[in-house]
Parts: C-alpha cells; structure tokens; sequence
C-alpha cells in the first residue's frame, strides 16, 4: 500500500499516458500495470477537433487522475495549469512539473520550489518533479509537497537509475513518499529503485514505446512489487572481501 | 445583435452577439468533459458558462486533458 497525503492506493508503480499508439492500448495498458494513479496532461484544444478519448478511457477504469502541469516554464505557469487541471476534473492532485528546457527537459529546481509553495498554500496535493537534489527534496517538502518525484535520468531517456547514489540520500532524509520519475527504462531499473527504499515509481516511456506495451506493464507490476518485497525483507550487507557461507574446514588439504 | 470578433485558443473566430461561454462551447464543439476555459487568463469555471458573456476581442484559452507523463 502506497499514502499519499492520507491517501492510500494499491499500487507502488504509478503510470504515464503518454506515447502509446492508441488509447486502446494505453487503457489495457494501465490495466496490465495494476497501477491505481496514472498521469495526464493539459492540452490547448483547436475548435471542432476530435476529442481525445483517453480521459473517458480512465475515468472507466477508476484510477485517480494526475494532471501535471507539463509545458509551464515558470511558477505562475504551474500554477494557472494546476487551477485549469482542477477545474477540469475538479481534483486537487497535481504531478508540478516545470523544464523550460527543451533538449533535456530538466526541472527548473527554483521555479518548482516556488510554485510547490504557492501550490500547497491553494490546497493542492502536490507531487514535484525534480532533480534528485537532496537538499532541494527537503524543502519541497518543508513547503508540503505530498511526495517528491526525483528523476532517474532525463525523461523518456530509459537511461536508468543515473541518479543513484542521490536518490539513496534522499530516501534515507526524506519523512514524505519519495517516487522515482522519469528515466526508468527497464524492469530491473524500477526494481533496483524499489529495493533501495523508494515508496513508488512512475513510469510511462518504457511501457509505452515497448513492442508488447501491455505485456510489459505486466513486467513492470512484477518488477515493482518484487522490489519493494525485498526492501522490505532488508537486503543483507555488502562487503568487498569474501564472506564463507560455508563452514571452512580443511579437510581437503589434509594429506596425512 | 452585433458582430463580434473572439480569440479562442489564439485563433481569431467571429460571432454573433449576445453570446455565452456556454453558446459558444456549443457551436464548436470544444466538449465540455474535462475541459477548462480561462476569459483574459481568468478562469471561469463550468457553472459561469452559461451567465458569462462574452465581449469584442475577449481572448479565450480552451484546454482539455490529454494523454501525458
């Protein structure tokens, strides 16, 4: 089980809309994840144009609905994208995201910072992403984000865990839900993030882009869930020398 | 009963005054499901639609959820 703000969902690997070839697929998709959170974005809609149905598909499905305010490049952005994404569906969940940059899509740390605090203030459950900053962790969540959402590696890159070594100082600080997002590319991956504490990971790319995306969600789902079985089982230590797991008796060498 | 020119979605369109943000969703068709309209960056939400009236060169912005991650 996953909280969020007092919130509790079934499942530790939230799941992103984006890029599949057809809504059908992405419905089945998210089905396959047995993900119970799954992320939207906010669109200019053009006059007489063809609705996209991906919003019906969802609401069908009964997942809570993330809009992320994806295409703001400030704070006052975010937040005007967050007020329309309430008024749209009339949920105070809001996945912040703020990259003015458009080659490697990088959270903008002081915008989000400051959008994350006008944010809450509103009464919004806020879930930024970010850049696996520890400190920058912190005080979003000294400004009440509901959970930090610290990168991977860039977005839809499927590099990885490039971030490692940080998101295990920011699981080890952080007293509010820590989910991986963006640039998980493989199961393994969500795993790896899974055993070394994290609460959650959202994953869209990886799903989407895979030759059998609904087969792979499934993957993800077992991924996700293994992981987490072993952070909580406690992986034993490491050491860089041998260990014997077998008693050191020397009667192979006995000659006499 | 005057002509008037709107901007929706930064795309010039004219129509026939009065009319309201609901007449106008309406007659093109932008949906109403997950739809939010702001009138001159002001958010109007859905149980204004009907008793908003729109003027000369009001700017609409009309956004809908969509796909994303």
């Amino acid at each position: 089980m996953l909280t969020l703000a007092d919130q509790t969902f079934s499942s530790r690997l939230l799941t992103g809309t984006g890029k599949f070839s057809n809504v059908a697929t992405m419905r089945q998709a998210v089905e396959a994840s047995q993900s119970a959170i799954v992320t939207l974005a906010m669109k200019r809609v053009a006059a007489e144009s063809q609705q996209d149905s991906t919003l019906k598909a969802l609401k069908a499905l009964g997942v809570t609905l993330l809009p992320n305010t994806s295409g703001a490049k400030t704070a006052e952005e975010a937040v005007f994208a967050a007020e329309l994404a309430y008024e749209a569906i009339g949920s105070h969940w809001i996945k912040l995201e703020i990259h003015p940059d458009q080659r490697y899509l990088l959270p903008d740390p002081i915008e989000t910072l400051k959008a994350a605090s006008m944010l809450v203030k509103k009464g919004f459950k806020v879930l930024p992403y970010c850049g696996a900053d520890p400190v920058l962790c912190k005080r979003l969540e000294d400004v009440g984000c509901a959970a930090v959402m610290p990168l991977g590696a860039p977005i839809g890159s499927n590099q990885g865990l490039q971030t490692k070594p940080f998101l295990e100082i920011i699981v080890e600080q952080a007293r509010i839900p820590v989910i991986v997002d963006a640039g998980i590319g493989k199961p393994s991956e969500a795993m790896a993030a899974m055993e070394l504490g994290v609460d959650a990971v959202l994953v869209n790319t990886a799903i989407a882009t895979a030759r059998n995306p609904v087969a792979m969600a499934q993957a993800f789902a077992s991924a996700v869930e293994t992981g987490r079985q072993a952070f909580e089982a406690g992986l034993g230590a490491t050491h860089r020398t041998a260990h014997a797991s077998s008693p050191l008796t020397a009667f192979l060498e006995s000659t006499t | 009963m005057t002509q008037i020119r709107l901007h929706v979605n930064n795309q010039a369109i004219n129509a026939i005054s009065p009319i309201s943000i609901a007449e106008l969703v309406a007659l093109n068709q932008l949906g109403s499901e997950g739809t939010a309209i702001a009138c001159n960056n002001t958010i109007i939400s859905k149980q204004e639609w009907a008793t908003t009236y729109l003027k000369d060169n009001d700017s609409l912005d009309v956004f809908t959820l969509v796909a994303g991650g």
